[in-house]
């Protein structure tokens, strides 16, 4: 099976420093973005299969981009990580994100983190299992 | 194409009937029900499209149900409709259940409770690989 690619949003360097050590030795490639405007240059350069964003971050909100991924990119998996935990902060994450998960910072690598994200590469392959018409079907 | 299929479970009977008197124009059939477990023998036999369900439920909890169905039928898109706002019930409905939708009670039948159903029809055409219209 081809090699995923994971997407990494947040304006925290810390944040994406700790993410790209602990997930070395992972069987994905990953990316690593300070902001939605640096994703989505990425995005139009590269094949990128699971994005990963905080919610708040200046300029471009992680709602603002998740809702652009899902516009331009459906096929793109979308989590939410965000030390943001207010009702309606995942509400509009979850209906107008339409997010696959939202992990909370601070997060558990081990038990929480790399699990969700294997998760959702095994759900890309089958939300996408139909794929031409996947990209086919918005426009 | 053939019409879709609607399943709302609650154990509200006022819920139930609400919806089902809202929704009566809808494009879709709707099946209703009041618990997790007749809601599993009607997936046992009718095909449906999309599951509505409330979280707080006496016997099978809505997200006892929607890890059922997410296991057994995955093409099913699911929604929640429930009036338990807590942060942590939120983060279990989409992180364990996958959900599609987080519809809070009191819904709002016209703006928000119809879209969403809606666009759960067509993200099912989306997900099932249905020919575009």
């Amino acid at each position: 099976m081809e090699k995923k690619t994971i997407l990494f949003v947040d304006d925290e360097i810390n944040i994406l420093n700790s993410l790209r050590r602990g997930l070395m030795d992972e069987p994905y490639v990953t990316l690593f973005a300070e902001s939605g405007k640096k994703a989505l240059e990425i995005l139009e350069n590269r094949e990128v299969h699971i994005i990963v964003t905080d919610m708040k971050m200046p300029e471009m909100s992680g709602l603002e981009l998740l809702k652009i991924v899902r516009e331009k990119y459906p096929h793109i998996v979308r989590i939410v990580l965000s030390g943001y935990t207010q009702i309606d902060n995942l509400l509009t994450a979850i209906n107008q994100g339409e997010i696959y998960k939202y992990i909370t910072k601070p997060w558990q690598m081990e038990e929480e983190f790399k699990p969700a994200i294997r998760q959702a590469v095994v759900y890309y392959d089958f939300r996408n299992r139909h794929n031409t018409i996947v990209t086919q079907g918005k426009e | 194409m053939e019409p879709k299929t609607v399943l709302f479970v609650d154990d509200d009977e006022f819920v139930l009937k609400s919806l089902r008197r809202g929704l009566t124009d809808e494009p879709y059939n709707t099946l209703f029900t009041n618990s997790g477990g007749e809601a599993l023998e009607i997936l046992k036999r009718t095909k449906v499209n999309v599951i509505v369900t409330d979280m707080k439920m006496p016997e099978m909890l809505g997200l006892e149900l929607l890890k059922v169905v997410k296991d057994r039928y995955p093409d099913i898109i699911r929604i929640v409709l429930s009036g338990y706002t807590q942060v942590s019930t939120l983060l279990t409905a989409i992180n364990q259940g996958e959900i599609f939708k987080y519809i809070t009670k009191p819904w709002k039948l016209e703006e928000t409770f119809k879209p969403a159903i809606r666009e759960a029809l067509e993200y099912y055409d989306m997900m099932a690989g249905a020919p575009a219209k």
